[in-house]
C-alpha cells in the first residue's frame, strides 16, 4: 500500500530513480507483483522498465540474434526470425504461463527473476547466450549467461544494473529441442526443462529446475560431442552428475533425474533424425 | 412418438446476452452508498481452544465483531454443529473467528490481518479412520463420528461362497475443490422498508434467508432473500458459505456490506468433496455375473458435517454402481477431522464409490477373459431390480439399450475393432439418483402469471447458477402453454417473488420444477389468469425414502501416456447418457462436457492433501485445474427415451457426468502399464512412469 510506480523513459532517468528511491525494477511483473502480493517481498516502489526503446526489439546480427530485455513472450513466439534462428528459445517462449502472462512477461524478466525453473533459462544457456547491461554512470558490462545465475534467486547483477539485451549466437546450421514438463498443458510451473542445442558436431545441454539454478552441463556435453561409441551412455551418466534435483510438490529427485535423462535421449533422437 | 414444438431443440440461452455483454450482476458487482466491505479474521491453527482475539485500535468508520454478536451463534445444518464464527473451540485451519468491516476490501483485509488470536493447539486429527479410534483427540464431546450407515441386503457370505472370482481391495480419494470461477460473494443492506436484503452468490436463496434469521434472532420477514447471477455452485454454494458475514455487519450499523472470497480464502474455507478410504470385496460367478459386494467407506467431513450425512448417505446407496447384485453389505462412516469441512460437490458421494466398483469391474473383466463392455452388460439393473441397499429401481430405465448405442459408436468401435498403436483405452459407467433423496424435504411450488399485455411470467424459487436452468424452464413453459419462446419470462430464487422451493441441488432443478410448471400450464390454459402448483419427487411417497430417479451414464475414454514423464494425455472422450427425453440437447453436452473436464481434474491433477491439519494446496498455483489445453476432444450422445414421470419425459443430469470418468481413465492408463493396479487418485505420473513402457529408458 502506498507504493509508487515509476514509469521513466531512458536508462539514465531509470537508474536515477534506483539511486533516488530504493525501488526495484519490474519488466511484466509476472514474477515480482504476485511475490509482492504473497509478501515475499517488501512493498517498496516500482521502476517500470517498460517505455525504455534501448530495451525493446528483435533484432539479426553478425552472429546470431540480439533480443531486447523487454520483448514479451508472446512477442518471441510470434518472431519468425526466432523460431527460425532459435528454435528451442521460440519452444520455451510458448510454453510460458498462459497468452495473459506471455503477453506481459519478458524474457530479460525470466532470466532476472533467476528462479530454477524460468523457461528461458536452458535454451539460452545451451546457445551460450551473454547478456548486456547498463552499469549505472552510463557504462555497459557483458555477462554469459553461463556464469549469470549465482544461486537460488540470485543472479549476477549489482544494484542499480539493468540487462539490456540478450545476444545469442545462432551458426546456421544450428538446430535445437526444448522439452517442458509441467502437471498441465499451460499455465504450469516447471517440474523439469531441458535444452538441447546442436551446431554440427558440437552438442549442448542445459536443464531447468533440476538445481537451484538453471545449469548448462558441460561434461554432458562435451560427452555427445565426443565421438566415442558409447557417447549417449556417458552423456546420461555425466548428466547426472550436473544435476541435483530436489523433492518438492512438482516431483521428486529420482523423478526428475528419470525425466531428464528420457527427454535428452528423445532429443538425440528427435536431433539426429 | 410425441412431438414438441420447443423441447429437444437448442435455441440462445436466456441469460447469454447480459453475460456476453458484460452486464450481468454478480453479487459482488452490487454496491450502494456508504458501502462497508468485510473482510474475515481466520484461525491461525487447525485445532485449539481460543483464548482471546485482540482488534487494534480499529481507525475511523471500521468495525469489528466476534461470536458473541451473533444473536443465536450456530448455522442451522443438519447435525447444528457448526458456528458461525468459533468461540471457544477451533476446529479448522482458516475458520472464521471475526468479522472486519470497513470503507475499502484492502483496508478491512489489512486490518483483519493485524487481529492477533491467541489460542492454546490441541492435537489434530489428521486421518479419517484414526479419528474413530478410541484414543483420537475428539472435536466434539460425543466423539469423531458423524454418522454411519449399515445395510444388508441378501446373505454375502453366501454370496462369496458361491463366487467363482473374489476381488478385494482399497481405494483412496482426494478432497476436491468446486473451483467455480466466481467465488463465494455476497451483498446486503437495509431497504427502504427496514427490512435485511441478501443478495448472493447462492444455491439456495431461501436458506440464505433462514440462516441469517437464525444467527441475528430475527424473524424472516424482516429479512429479503435473493440470489444475484451465480457464477458456478457445484455444490459448494449450498449453504452458508459467506452470507451471515456481510448481514451481521448491515444489521448492526445499518450500512450496505459485502464480501468477496479471494481465492485463497475459497481454497482454505470453501466447501469440498469429501475425501474417502473405501475397502471393498466383490464377488463374480465365472460368467462375470456379480454375485456379492461387501464394502466398508469411511468418509472425511472435515470439521463440520455441513451436508455430510448426505453424501455419506449418497455414495452408499451408489457403492455398487448400476449392476443388480444379490447379497450386498455396506458399513459406512462420516469421520469429523480437523481438516475444511467437506459438503456437497457435484455427484454427492457417488464419484467416490463409482471409482471401486467400476475399477473392481474392470480387473474382473481381465480375469475372466470378457470385454469391459460385456461384463456390465451382463450386470446391468433393469426397472423394479433392487439397488445397493435393497430399494427397488422404480423409474422407467434404458440402460441397456442406451448401452448398445455406446458400444456403437465411433469411439468404443475404435477400441474394440481398431484400436491405435500406443493408445490407451478405458470406459466405466454409472448411475445418478436425481432428487434430495432419504428424508429431506423435496418440493418445489411454482407459479405461473399471464402478463397484461401478453406472454407468461414463470416464478420459480431455485437458482439458475450457470447450469441453464432459467432456459430451460422457460421452454417446458413456453411448450406447455402453446407460447412462444420470446413469450416466457422466468423469474427465480427471489424471497419477494418466488417460493421456497429448496436447493438447487442434487440434478432436481428440471424435473421438479418442469413438472409443477406444466401441472400449473394445464390451470393457466383451462382459462386462469394465474396458477400455482406444488410437486414433490416420487421418493417422498416411498416407505424407504431412498432415491426412486436415476439416470445412466457411459462413457469411453482415449489416451496417451508420455514415456519419458508418464504424463497422460486425454485425447478423446466419448459419452452416452440415460437421463430420459433431453429438454435442450446443446446444454445437456454442455452439463457433460464441463463434468468430463471437472472428472479429468478429479482424476489426474486436482488435490488437496492436509499435514497436520494444514492444507499443502492453498492457490491455483498449486492446486492443478485442467486447462483448456488439456481438455480431451468431446461427444456426446443421448438415448432417445421418456420418463414417464418426468416433464416430457426428463430425468436430472447436471452430475452424471462425474461419476464414470475417473475409472474409465485408470481402465485405460492401466492399459498401458502392464502390472500396474491404480487404486487412488489422483493419478500419481511417478507411478505411471515405472510401469509405462520403457522404450526411451
Amino acid at each position: 500500500m502506498g507504493a509508487k510506480l515509476y514509469r521513466p523513459r531512458t536508462l539514465d532517468e531509470a537508474q536515477s530513480l534506483f539511486k533516488e528511491c530504493c525501488g526495484v525494477y519490474m519488466a511484466g511483473g509476472t514474477v515480482l507483483l504476485v511475490d509482492r502480493r504473497h509478501g515475499a517481498i517488501p512493498d517498496a516502489d516500482l521502476i517500470s522498465l517498460e517505455a525504455i526503446p534501448e530495451l525493446t526489439g528483435i533484432r539479426e546480427t553478425t552472429t546470431g540474434l540480439s533480443i531486447g530485455a523487454l520483448v514479451t513472450m508472446d512477442a518471441l513466439e510470434a518472431s519468425e526470425t526466432v523460431r527460425r534462428r532459435a528454435y528451442p528459445l521460440w519452444q520455451a517462449a510458448r510454453e510460458v504461463g498462459g497468452p495473459q502472462v506471455r503477453n506481459r512477461a519478458t524474457l530479460g524478466g525470466n532470466l532476472c527473476s533467476a528462479t530454477p525453473s524460468a523457461d528461458a533459462a536452458p535454451p539460452l544457456l545451451a546457445m551460450d547466450a551473454s547478456l548486456t547491461v547498463a552499469v549505472p554512470g552510463g557504462e555497459e558490462r557483458r555477462i554469459p549467461l553461463r556464469s549469470f545465475f549465482t544461486s537460488f534467486k540470485k543472479c549476477a547483477l549489482r544494484p542499480g544494473e539493468i540487462v539490456t539485451r540478450i545476444e545469442l549466437p545462432a551458426p546456421p546450421d544450428s538446430d535445437g529441442r526444448f522439452y517442458k514438463v509441467g502437471r498441465r498443458s499451460a499455465l504450469a510451473i516447471s517440474c523439469l526443462t531441458l535444452a538441447v542445442v546442436r551446431s554440427g558436431n558440437t552438442w549442448s545441454v542445459a536443464v531447468g529446475a533440476a538445481a537451484p539454478t538453471p545449469v548448462w552441463c558441460p561434461e554432458t556435453s562435451a560427452a555427445l560431442s565426443s565421438e566415442n561409441a558409447d557417447r549417449i551412455d556417458r552423456a546420461c551418466a555425466a548428466l547426472q552428475r550436473e544435476i541435483a534435483p530436489i523433492d518438492d510438490r512438482w516431483g521428486t529427485a529420482s523423478y526428475r533425474r528419470t525425466v531428464a535423462e528420457r527427454l535428452l535421449r528423445r532429443a538425440l533422437r528427435e536431433l539426429e533424425a | 412418438m410425441e412431438s414438441f414444438r420447443i423441447i429437444g431443440t437448442s435455441p440462445p440461452r436466456f441469460d447469454t446476452p447480459d453475460k456476453a455483454r458484460g452486464r450481468a450482476k454478480y453479487a459482488g458487482d452490487y454496491t450502494a452508498p456508504g458501502l462497508l466491505h468485510v473482510a474475515l479474521v481466520h484461525a491461525p491453527i487447525p485445532h485449539g481452544i481460543l483464548k482471546t482475539v485482540k482488534v487494534p485500535p480499529l481507525p475511523d468508520d471500521c468495525y469489528a465483531f466476534t461470536a458473541k454478536d451473533f444473536a443465536v451463534n450456530l448455522l442451522p445444518s443438519v447435525m447444528n454443529d457448526q458456528p458461525a464464527l468459533a468461540e471457544e473451540h477451533i476446529r479448522f485451519l482458516g475458520e472464521p473467528v471475526a468479522i472486519i468491516a470497513a470503507p475499502s476490501a484492502e483496508l478491512a483485509r489489512g486490518i483483519a490481518s493485524s487481529v492477533q488470536v491467541d489460542c492454546t493447539p490441541l492435537p489434530v486429527v489428521d486421518d479419517m479412520r484414526a479419528a474413530l479410534l478410541a484414543d483420537a483427540p475428539k472435536l466434539f464431546d460425543a466423539g469423531n463420528l458423524c454418522s454411519e450407515l449399515h445395510s444388508e441386503k441378501g446373505d454375502v457370505a453366501a454370496g462369496f461362497a458361491a463366487s467363482g472370482l473374489v476381488l478385494e481391495d482399497s481405494f483412496e480419494l482426494p478432497v476436491q475443490n468446486p473451483a467455480f470461477l466466481e467465488p463465494e460473494a455476497c451483498f446486503t443492506r437495509i431497504d427502504d422498508k427496514g427490512r435485511l436484503a441478501i443478495i448472493s452468490s447462492t444455491q439456495n436463496a431461501f436458506a440464505d434467508r433462514s440462516a441469517c434469521a437464525q444467527v441475528l434472532g430475527i424473524p424472516e420477514d424482516q429479512i429479503t432473500s435473493k440470489a444475484a447471477t451465480v457464477g458456478g455452485g457445484f455444490g459448494g454454494k449450498d449453504g452458508n458459505t459467506s452470507q451471515v458475514f456481510p448481514a451481521l455487519v448491515t444489521w448492526k450499523t445499518g450500512r450496505p456490506a459485502k464480501y468477496v472470497f479471494t481465492r485463497e480464502e475459497n481454497m482454505m474455507c470453501g466447501m469440498k468433496r469429501h475425501s474417502a478410504h473405501i475397502e471393498v470385496k466383490v464377488g463374480f460367478d465365472l460368467g462375470g455375473k456379480l454375485l456379492a459386494y461387501e464394502g466398508r467407506m469411511w468418509m472425511d467431513t472435515g470439521a463440520y458435517a455441513v451436508l455430510g450425512p448426505a453424501v455419506l448417505g449418497l455414495g452408499t446407496e451408489h457403492m455398487t454402481g448400476p449392476y443388480l447384485v444379490p447379497h450386498v453389505k455396506l458399513d459406512t462412516f462420516l469421520s469429523y477431522t480437523n481438516h475444511t469441512p467437506a459438503s456437497a460437490m457435484r455427484g454427492f458421494g457417488a464419484p467416490q464409490t463409482a471409482f471401486a466398483i467400476e475399477s473392481l469391474m474392470h480387473r474382473a473383466a481381465a480375469a475372466l477373459g470378457l470385454s469391459d463392455l460385456e461384463i456390465r452388460r451382463r450386470n446391468i439393473l433393469h426397472r423394479g431390480e433392487r439397488i445397493s441397499m435393497g430399494a427397488p429401481l422404480e423409474c422407467d430405465v434404458a440402460f441397456e439399450e442406451a448401452l448398445d448405442q455406446f458400444s456403437k459408436s465411433e469411439l468404443v468401435r475404435e477400441m474394440y475393432e481398431r484400436p491405435e498403436a500406443g493408445c490407451g483405452y478405458g470406459l466405466a459407467c454409472a448411475m445418478m439418483s436425481c432428487g434430495m433423496g432419504k428424508h429431506v424435504p423435496d418440493t418445489v411450488h411454482v407459479r405461473l402469471e399471464r402478463k397484461l399485455g401478453g406472454g407468461y411470467l414463470v416464478r420459480v424459487g431455485l437458482v439458475d447458477i450457470g447450469q441453464g436452468g432459467q432456459t430451460t424452464l422457460g421452454m417446458i413453459a413456453a411448450e406447455a402453454l402453446g407460447a412462444e419462446l420470446h413469450e416466457i419470462e422466468v423469474r427465480l430464487a427471489d424471497s419477494e417473488e418466488t417460493s421456497d422451493s429448496g436447493s438447487t441441488a442434487a440434478s432436481r432443478m428440471t424435473y421438479i420444477c418442469g413438472k409443477a410448471i406444466i401441472e400449473a400450464a394445464e390451470k393457466l390454459k383451462a382459462g386462469q389468469d394465474a396458477a400455482e402448483a406444488t410437486v414433490a419427487f416420487p421418493e417422498i411417497a416411498g416407505e424407504d425414502g431412498m432415491h426412486k430417479v436415476f439416470s445412466f451414464i457411459a462413457q469411453c475414454v482415449k489416451l496417451k501416456i508420455d514415456e519419458a514423464t508418464g504424463a497422460v494425455k486425454l485425447l478423446r472422450v466419448h459419452n452416452t447418457t440415460e437421463a430420459g427425453r433431453i429438454i435442450h440437447p446443446q446444454m445437456m453436452a454442455g452439463q457433460i462436457f464441463g463434468g468430463i473436464v471437472m472428472s479429468e481434474g478429479y482424476a489426474l491433477t486436482e488435490q488437496i492433501r492436509y499435514r497436520g491439519g494444514v492444507p499443502l494446496e492453498k492457490d491455483f498455483s498449486s492446486y492443478v485445474l485442467p486447462t483448456a489445453l488439456d481438455a480431451p476432444s468431446m461427444t456426446n450422445d443421448n438415448y432417445d427415451f421418456s420418463e414417464a414421470t418426468g416433464p416430457y419425459g426428463a430425468k436430472g443430469v447436471a452430475e452424471a457426468a462425474t461419476v464414470a470418468l475417473a475409472p474409465a481413465v485408470t481402465a485405460a492408463v492401466e492399459q498401458l502399464c502392464p502390472g500396474l493396479a491404480i487404486k487412488s487418485l489422483p493419478i500419481d505420473r511417478e507411478e505411471v512412469l515405472k510401469y509405462a513402457a520403457g522404450g526411451e529408458a
